[in-house]
Order: C-alpha cells, then structure tokens, then sequence
C-alpha cells in the first residue's frame, strides 16, 4: 500500500465496513452571522476526518444561531465511514456548530 | 505533542532524563504517561485545534489564559466548544507575577463565562495541593471546572498543578468491540515502507493482524497486514489495553 493511496480520516478495521457519501444528523448551530439554507456548505470535523459536506436537507427553510434541526449532509469529495452518534464539528468562516450523526444513508 | 511522565511517587521522570523530550525514555521510565497536546489560539489556526480536540482521543482540555490579556474571545470560543464536546476542563491562568497581570478582574470573568446558559459550568478555584484531590472529584459531576493560577517566572502553582496532573484519572477506553481506528498522518520511510499514525478510539490490534483500511474513492475497503507497532516511540508487539491511543502501524 503506498502512501499516495491513503487519507487522513480512512480507517483500520477488522473487516470491510459501508462508508457513507450522504448521512442524517442532529446538528446544534453554535453561531452563524445570517441563515443557513439548503445548498449551504460547510467543513466538517470528525475525528481525523476533514471533508467539506453541503446541507442538502433541512427540517425547516432556514437555521440560526442556536437552532437544532435534523439535516442530511453529503460529501463533496469522496465517501468516510461514519458511525451512528459519532459527534463533528462543522465550520465556515464565522459558522461554528456541533452534530450527531444520525444514519448512513446512501454509500456511493 | 509532548509525553510527561510520572514516578511512583507521582514526580515527573522528564527532569531526571538525558533528553526531557525523549518520549522513549519517559514511556519505559514512568508509571503513568500523559500527552500533551499544544492548540494554536487564534482563529487563524481554528482547523488545527479541531483537529487535535476531534482527532487526538483527547481525555481533558486545559484552557491556558494570560493574566495579563484575559480571556479572548477565542478563548471563550474554545470554552464554549470543550462544552458542547463534553470534554472534561480546567482552566489555568498564567504569568501571576506580572505588573500588568489582572488576575482577580481574569479569573472573574472566566467565572462569568462557565455560568453562561449553554455552558452551565461551576467554577472551582483550586489555591494549593490539599485543594487538588477534592478538584478531581468534583470534576466527575462533569460540571466543575477546576481553576489554577501559576507563574512560570517564580514557580507559583506549579507543584500544585503538577499534582492535579499526575491524579488525573485516564478517560475509559473502549478496548472491547471491533477494533477502530482512524489514520491521521501517512509517511514514507525509506527501508521500512509506508507507516501510518492511527487514534485508535476501540478495540485491540495487534502486530500481525491482517485488517482493512478504507474507505477508498469508491467506498470500498482493501486488506493489509500490520507488520509492526510503535507507541510513543517504543515497539509493542501487542499494546497493553487502555495505552496512550496514537498508533503507528508499518503497513
């Protein structure tokens, strides 16, 4: 295996798992200076995993500063594996929130 | 990262060491190994203390603030963070001994911080080692932040925070279940192959055991060998349950 093929944020596990390209989550909007709409991208950390996801569903139309609504994120890049409750931090400029991640929903 | 280790005794074995820094020497010296992250402050390097408050399996946060700068507001966002994350923290206040130091006006302010709705957190001002045992249980209703004010200058507070330190307990590692866990850095080394830093966050592996790492552009995963394992510098044929979490795997 040579080091070009490998990533930060890819795991060793015993045998091969589902990785996840789009998930449902819990989010907390920590701070956000205007609204949070679908279409909406931000980095996400978790764990070693550093991967940009866009919002492609939301509970209502717009989030603010100190909401909590279940979202469903999708990778930009490349699919990671991600466990039920596993707890990330998104950010984007002055954007700062906290998630769980809920259930995997589509690999590819 | 730097290793502390400790003695028995609880004194710190990096003093008695021909290199302080060696992290080899303090892990077959010590009792009891801590790791020290260093996060960078400024907003500017916001990517790096996520990465080392997400990706390190890290078991406290300590918030260092200046006595005579005050609590920033970074610092409130890294308390506020540490909060959210339910990471367990302390918070220490340094440079006591200077003029400009505005230790009273910076610890009450910090205090103000921690009883903020959201953060809800009761401060406990830890003033000398008979202080530190009653911190540590106090720490474990997850609601006490225990406060120290040191001064690198005249060594005011140090032994007292080196006590809190070496009484620390370790957080509970899973070590039952199916092993996880996630790569953080990949090198090259010429005569030994590719070598990967991994925070093993479950489970146990062991030199020898064939694993997957993935997932792979595709979302699949492909089967390695572990042909060796070093921690802190050290080869461990089978790492002892409950070690320092930072893995490196010759794959």
């Amino acid at each position: 295996m040579t080091k070009e093929r490998l990533r930060k944020g890819m795991v060793v596990v015993r045998t091969p798992k589902r990785s996840a390209r789009t998930f449902k989550a819990r989010i907390f909007v920590l701070h956000h200076p205007t609204t949070i709409r679908k279409g909406y991208v931000a980095t996400i950390h978790l764990k070693t995993i550093r991967q940009a996801a866009r919002f492609v569903e939301l509970e209502r139309a717009y989030l603010r500063t100190g909401d909590i609504s279940a979202v469903t994120l999708e990778f930009l890049y490349r699919p990671e594996y991600l466990e039920p409750g596993d707890v990330f931090v998104f950010r984007e400029g002055r954007t700062r929130g906290v998630g769980v991640v809920q259930e995997i929903i589509d690999t590819s | 990262m730097r290793v502390l280790g400790f003695s028995k005794s609880n004194i710190p074995v990096n003093w008695s060491l021909r290199d302080p820094l060696s992290e080899a020497d303090a892990m077959r010296n010590s009792s009891k190994i801590i790791r020290l992250i260093d996060l960078g402050g400024h907003e500017r390097y916001l990517r790096t203390t996520l990465k080392g408050l997400m990706g390190y399996e890290v078991d406290y946060a300590m918030l260092v603030v200046a006595s005579d700068d005050g609590l920033l507001t970074m610092g409130k966002e890294h308390l506020a963070l540490a909060s959210t994350l339910k990471i367990p923290m302390f918070v220490v206040v340094t440079k006591v001994d200077k003029p400009t130091a505005r230790t009273e006006e910076v610890i009450n302010e910090i205090k103000r911080i921690l009883r903020l709705p959201g953060i809800n957190k009761l401060a406990f001002e830890v003033k000398d080692e008979r202080d530190v045992v009653s911190a540590i249980l106090a720490m474990r209703t997850e609601r006490v932040v225990p406060i120290f004010r040191v001064s690198n200058v005249t060594g005011e507070g140090l032994n007292t925070l080196i006590k809190f330190l070496a009484s620390l307990p370790p957080k509970k590692k899973n070590v039952e279940g199916d092993p996880l866990g996630y790569i953080d850095e990949i090198y090259s080394v010429p005569g030994a192959g590719t070598v990967v830093l991994v925070t093993v966050t479950r489970g146990q592996l062991v030199q020898g055991d064939d694993v997957y790492i993935g997932p792979f552009e595709d979302g699949g995963f492909r089967p390695i060998k572990i042909k060796s394992i070093q921690i802190n510098r050290v080869f461990v044929r089978e790492p002892l349950l409950g070690t320092s979490p930072r893995w490196l795997f010759r794959v």
